[in-house]
């Protein structure tokens, strides 16, 4: 490829040492892989509830109540978002943006499509809450969109690690579809994950009884417990499959014996021992025998974020190497970010011990 | 500069950009203001028993409290995904310096989230006073991230005594020399918001008693009067602005002046209508009534952003960075590769090889190609070509072609909201003969 086409860092350097920037990234990546894996995941629930249990007003009673949960978890999933938003513009920003641009309609179809996906599962809930039925092809719309939003995310990624396709898909003028590079592996391998996480957040509605009512609580609880092992056993599947058709050179940093390689192995055994323990927990679903393989998802989300970013320096070594860029630290800005996370974390668990206190 | 250019066609990026901006900005201004008036009269109404009231907050909390909140988060996002499409280089500069700025604020728009669900999905399921406590922590987070998101706009056209790298940047960056009026002036503009919605939501709703009305609209006068500050900090924020700038607003860009005085005369008017209705103990304002007072204080902020950023020619950070990505002086040490120094001696094309036909380099190209290839890298980034946007063909209809080449040296003299020509003699040149085919009135 043409060298020349790969903008140069930023000339300010980075604002702290790398491995800080990349913990907080990847940190912050996963957070935000959790509501909007709930999101994705509850929604495709409700769209099988919709299809499957129609007439069934169990089943419509817990898709209300998913509903009403789901325009808070995707407001959190954006919010959230924002933070590795910014992290991965201070790392990889010129890599990132060249991908922002080569995609540019579809980077900027994630707009609407956000906002429109709020607004009609609002619509949607409405529905319920006047008694009419949801019917399967609001829930399939809202799931296709949710889809496309995840496409189009992927694709940006695969391709601001891939600046070998850069020329080509920029021939058509911010209009391309970037889905080379295992972009289609990376899909599968998060949708199933997602919906591995709208089991869980079904499963805890349940378990919170906060699906309705006892009856919509026991289905939530029963849905989840079936879907969770199920969908995470896909997404190891699906997790292998990518690693063994990753480029060569990618591929290499997931079996080199360096951290990556530590990485992916333990979230490989994160995603499986959840997975057993899900299993395990179909017998005596208490509150404990959940919170545990949940948990150790969740760790295993962590690691497979770290392992991720790993494999995309693997891809942009020959280009760059985070080590190259200078670092002009901001401790004082730092400490005020620090404090503000310290003051927001109070202030949530202020918000959640006000919202307990009943009449 | 350095990345593909995108052009989206007729609108262009700014439009672009505005399109989200504009809807983003009212709705988070609107939030902060309404998140005090909810906390205001909701603590009243508890202390006096008064469920009548409660009723009517319930229903402006959902409304439009919520409702737009959400669209105000999702765009607030948009932002971020337009800019870094239009403006790559400068929202990378921006990111660099103000990411632990930006990164503060993020913890704020959780607290943010988190409140205004609890706080609509709990009426009435909680004690009265943790409920309103719940309100004033959304509050106090919202103002703060006003205060934060504000420290960095205002960065963008009164950069004070920073330098890149220079010791304590963030902080002189972000307390800069508008801070302070402009911190005030959205503070104040963002309660008249909020007053002057309640008031409409209130003529909406004919059902509302007459007790609640007269509680809300009082509050709501209240809530609008600091709008009268905004006669005196406007022309704070704009009297620290750089003389360049200035002089755009004093006549020099005739829009300019136009909008900074629509937005003093909008600002004026809302003040005054307030005053009046309070005077005249207006306690049942009508629809019309009300829609007005949004309008004035809707155009009056509209103008005050337009005017911010029309008046931040040819600079997208002033004096810094040029809305092309070009840097100034100020970066010479830092930016090998699109500085105008260095662009000056190598040309535009050098840092911009996105502006190239696929697979053709700049000595592979015709002038008239190579010109529209320097027309991308160059003057794309604010003009459209044919029609739309700062469309060039209309403005050099029936030029000839010494005009227009004599023009390019002179441009940022004879227009200031234009950035000197980037590049080398010879892509004039070339700029000039890509030119000359646009100067035939009708052929489009």
């Amino acid at each position: 490829m043409n060298l020349q086409l790969i903008p140069a860092p930023d000339m300010l350097g980075l604002p702290a040492h790398p491995v800080l920037l990349l913990v907080l990234l990847n940190a912050t990546l996963a957070l935000h892989w959790v509501f909007v894996g709930a999101v994705l995941g509850g929604t495709l629930i409700v769209l099988h509830n919709a299809v499957t249990g129609r007439g069934d007003a169990t089943r419509a009673r817990l898709n209300q109540a998913i509903l009403s949960f789901l325009p808070f978890m995707l407001s959190m999933g954006v919010t959230l978002g924002v933070a590795p938003l910014l992290f991965v513009q201070v790392l990889y920003g010129h890599f990132f943006y060249a991908a922002n641009v080569m995609m540019a309609l579809w980077w900027l179809l994630i707009i609407p499509l956000v906002v429109g996906t709020t607004y009609l599962f609002y619509v949607a809930k409405l529905r319920l809450s006047a008694g009419r039925a949801l019917g399967p092809l609001l829930p399939a719309i809202l799931a296709g969109m949710l889809l496309v939003l995840a496409m189009i995310l992927s694709g940006n990624m695969t391709l601001f690690q891939t600046p070998s396709a850069w020329e080509s898909v920029w021939r058509l003028h911010g209009a391309g579809f970037f889905h080379g590079g295992g972009m289609v592996g990376r899909v599968i391998f998060a949708v199933f994950g997602f919906a591995a996480l709208g089991a869980m957040f079904v499963l805890f509605l349940g378990k919170m009884g906060l699906a309705y009512d006892e009856e919509a609580d026991r289905a939530a609880i029963e849905i989840g417990l079936r879907a969770a092992p199920v969908c995470i056993g896909l997404q190891l599947a699906a997790g292998i499959l990518l690693v063994v058709l990753l480029p060569a050179e990618q591929r290499k940093a997931v079996f080199n014996g360096s951290l990556v390689s530590l990485f992916s192995v333990l979230s490989i055994g994160c995603l499986a021992g959840s997975l057993v323990l899900f299993v395990k927990a179909r017998k005596s679903p208490t509150l404990s025998a959940l919170v545990v393989p949940t948990a150790v998802y969740v760790v295993g989300l962590i690691l497979i974020a770290f392992a991720r970013d790993g494999i995309r320096r693997a891809a942009l070594a020959p280009h760059f190497q985070l080590g190259e860029l200078a670092i002009h630290p901001q401790w004082g800005p730092f400490a005020l970010f620090l404090g503000m996370l310290v003051v927001a974390a109070a202030a949530v668990i202020t918000l959640l011990r006000l919202a307990r206190q009943t009449e | 500069m350095e990345y593909p250019i995108f052009n989206l066609p007729f609108f262009g990026g700014s439009l672009l950009i505005a399109a989200i901006a504009i809807p983003h900005v009212f709705i988070a201004q609107f939030s902060v203001g309404a998140s005090f008036l909810l906390a205001l009269a909701e603590r009243r109404a508890n202390r006096e028993g008064d469920a009548a009231t409660r009723a009517f907050l319930k229903t402006y909390a959902f409304t439009v409290l919520l409702v737009p909140y959400v669209l105000g988060a999702m765009t607030g996002v948009g932002i971020w995904f337009a800019t870094s499409v239009v403006s790559p280089r400068a929202i990378s500069s921006m990111i660099h310096l103000f990411v632990w700025g930006w990164a503060a604020e993020w913890t704020m728009f959780i607290v943010d989230i988190v409140a205004i669900y609890l706080y609509v999905y709990t009426w009435d399921r909680i004690r009265p006073f943790a409920h309103n406590a719940i309100c004033w922590i959304l509050a106090a987070t919202s103002t703060v991230t006003l205060i934060l998101i504000n420290g960095i706009l205002s960065f963008m056209l009164t950069p004070g005594s920073w330098e890149p790298l220079a010791p304590y940047g963030f902080w002189k960056a972000f307390f800069n020399p508008s801070f302070w009026p402009t911190t005030l002036m959205r503070f104040s503009v963002s309660l008249a918001l909020a007053g002057a919605v309640a008031l409409l939501l209130m003529a909406l709703m004919r059902t509302v008693p007459a007790a609640v009305r007269e509680k809300i609209t009082r509050l709501a006068y209240k809530m609008m009067l600091p709008a009268l500050a905004c006669l005196v900090l406007l022309p704070w924020a704009f009297s620290v602005i750089p003389d360049r700038s200035q002089r755009f607003i004093q006549g020099g860009a005739i829009a300019m002046t136009l909008f900074f005085a629509m937005g003093m005369a909008c600002f004026g008017l809302l003040a005054l209508g307030t005053i009046l209705a309070m005077v005249r103990r207006e306690w049942n304002p009508s629809v019309l009534g009300a829609s007005l007072l949004i309008f004035f204080a809707f155009v009056g902020y509209a103008c005050f952003e337009f005017v911010r950023e029309g008046v931040r020619k040819p600079y997208v950070l002033e004096g810094f960075m040029y809305s092309t990505g070009v840097t100034t002086e100020k970066g010479q040490a830092l930016d090998k590769r699109a500085n105008e120094a260095v662009l000056r001696e190598k040309g535009v094309l050098s840092a911009e090889p996105w502006a190239l036909p696929s697979g053709k380099t700049v000595a592979d190209l015709p002038p008239q190609e190579k010109g529209h290839a320097v027309f991308k890298a160059a003057c794309a980034a604010c003009h459209q070509i044919h029609v739309g946007y700062n469309a060039v063909q209309p403005l050099v209809w029936g030029w000839t072609r010494e005009n227009l080449r004599s023009y390019l040296d002179v441009m940022h003299e004879h227009r200031p909201m234009m950035p000197p020509f980037p590049g080398t003699d010879a892509e004039k040149d070339a700029l000039t003969a890509y030119m000359a085919t646009l100067t035939q009135r009708g052929k489009l």
